[in-house]
């Protein structure tokens, strides 16, 4: 007889059953910890952010904290947890700040260039003409809407060109008697801008050089704010043709520098003797120079663009700045020398149909033809025909401070009680 | 005539066994998925940072800084506001969530300037 086997069935169907229930936990188990994981890195990351954040806005804030050029790391709260890296330096006419957060194993950074924004009436003006005792005289079609400070606290309507003032109000804002000395401007900026000027001072800023004149300059060169600056440097003129530039870039040259429309540059900085930026091109940049600087027509200068001439006492000629007829600019322009001649002068002069949407300063004289959509402040206002030379008068001008856009934070040029504002997010 | 049928079946050692590891099994089963339904940090903390994120840019919305607490689905959130030493127009926002048993469970702090222009 055979003796009948039984098998042990009833366990096998336990055991496959358990296998599954287990494997079904264990993609539970695992599931919760790459969840909690992923929350614990996702509050890091927002944590960090938050504080670079706030390192921004305390850079903004408080200018003591940290100098410029200086790095420094500062524990937010006091906490011990907050820790927050900040360093401030120069980029051009703007604060170029940066703060970097560490959390575990998670660091974040923002960068942005920064400027003053103005916070009192003096800085939100349309005009501001030194008393030298010769009153403001419009004619033509002007339009002037904003505050203004005037020579004697007056305006008058006058005749140019066969034309008197055409229009209802004189000044669509109220008028005040500006000082004989002007709006003073700041000296310690002049001092750090004619420093720039020198190879010598951007090696010593430890920035990357690009000797042209040796090694010829690529077609594009692009450079992130977290670097070193590079600079691409001549003796002689430097021509930009066919050139991509972008970021921490600064351009160099002793003799002058000519940019042609066929060129694409942001963010870069241009020092150099002469700078001439030739019609019709398009771009944001910083150029800065101590004798001319010219915009030929039809450009289109992107906020946040600075021009400015800086006349220094080595200078020996007139330092002069152009925009030529059609030409659009979105930022500042000023000029500035170090010492008063009257023999030397500075003179910004802004043709007819240009767009300026910003702050126009001159510590000397100032020609303006076209739109001003913010403020005009200078010692003189001049206005040249083919046969004559008008002071103090404006013909078919427009000077609009309320189509200044609330948004708008310039140089560290001129004195006025201000704030830090973000000109851009790097 | 009769004929005598067989049945298969499990004995019965075999299967009090089989009942204890299926017992066994479920007893881990249930004891995991409680774990992961009561004890999850994860979900909780994420709304907790959502709704403190939510509050956060309300304050900066508003640019009203006044202390208050605010509960939602049994968190409480305590918004408070302290001047920033150093700074004139920096103010501290400390924004902390606690439970019903006044358990603290995220602390958010941020430095907002305190003014009008729009940057």
């Amino acid at each position: 007889m055979k003796k009948l086997k039984l098998k042990g069935g009833s366990l096998t169907y336990a055991v496959v059953f358990s296998l599954i229930v287990s494997i079904f936990c264990m993609t539970l188990v695992l599931l919760f910890y790459y969840s909690s994981q992923s929350v614990s890195e996702y509050t890091d990351v927002f944590r960090a952010q938050l504080n670079a954040k706030s390192g921004i806005n305390l850079l903004l804030s408080n200018q003591q904290i940290v100098g410029s050029p200086e790095k420094k790391t500062i524990d937010l709260y006091g906490n011990g947890t907050d820790s927050v890296e900040l360093e401030r330096n120069y980029w051009g006419a703007f604060d170029l700040v940066t703060a970097t957060s560490i959390q575990q194993n998670y660091r974040f950074g923002l960068s942005a260039l920064t400027g003053l924004k103005s916070i009192s009436d003096s800085g939100n003006i349309a005009i501001y003409l030194s008393d030298l005792n010769n009153p403001l005289k419009i004619a033509g079609e002007t339009v002037i809407k904003g505050n203004c400070y005037l020579p004697e606290g007056t305006i008058k309507a006058g005749n140019m060109n066969g034309e008197s003032f055409i229009g209802d109000k004189l000044v669509d804002g109220v008028i005040r008697k500006s000082s004989s000395q002007g709006m003073d401007f700041n000296r310690d900026f002049m001092g750090y801008l004619i420093k720039q000027f020198t190879l010598d001072t951007m090696k010593l800023n430890s920035d990357s050089v690009i000797n042209i004149d040796q090694f010829p300059l690529k077609d594009s060169v692009v450079n992130s704010f977290t670097n070193r600056p590079i600079t691409i440097y001549s003796k002689g003129e430097i021509i930009l043709s066919n050139v991509y530039l972008c970021g921490k870039i600064k351009v160099l040259s002793e003799l002058g520098v000519i940019i042609k429309s066929s060129s694409q540059i942001k963010d870069v900085i241009i020092f150099a003797p002469d700078v001439e930026i030739e019609d019709g091109f398009t771009g944001a940049l910083q150029a800065f120079a101590t004798d001319s600087i010219s915009v030929g027509e039809k450009c289109n200068l992107a906020y946040p663009s600075v021009l400015g001439v800086v006349r220094t006492v080595a200078s020996k000629t007139n330092s002069s700045l152009k925009i030529h007829e059609n030409s659009n600019f979105a930022g500042e322009i000023f000029g500035i020398q170090e010492t008063a001649d009257l023999a030397k002068h500075v003179f910004i002069s802004l043709s007819e149909d240009t767009k300026v949407i910003g702050r126009v300063y001159s510590c000397d004289l100032l020609e303006t033809k076209g739109k001003v959509y913010g403020s005009i402040i200078c010692n003189k206002i001049l206005y040249t025909n083919s046969s004559s030379v008008y002071e103090n008068h404006l013909y078919k001008a427009v000077i609009d401070i309320t189509k200044l856009p609330d948004a708008f934070v310039g140089t560290s040029v001129l004195k006025f009680n201000s704030r830090k504002g973000i000109v851009k997010w790097l | 005539m009769v004929i005598k049928k067989k049945y298969k079946a499990f004995t019965l050692l075999e299967s009090v066994i089989s009942m204890a590891i299926i017992v066994t099994v479920f007893a881990i089963f249930s004891a995991t998925i409680t774990n992961i339904t009561t004890g999850d940090t994860g979900y909780a903390q994420t709304t907790v940072l959502f709704q403190i994120n939510r509050i956060a840019d309300e304050v900066k919305i508003a640019k009203l800084y006044i202390d208050e607490d605010e509960v939602v689905e049994d968190v409480t959130y305590n918004k408070s506001f302290k001047k920033y030493e150093g700074s004139d127009n920096l103010i501290q926002l400390t924004i902390t969530a606690k439970t019903k048993d006044d358990k603290t469970i995220y602390e958010h702090n941020e430095l907002i300037i305190k003014s009008d222009d729009k940057n």
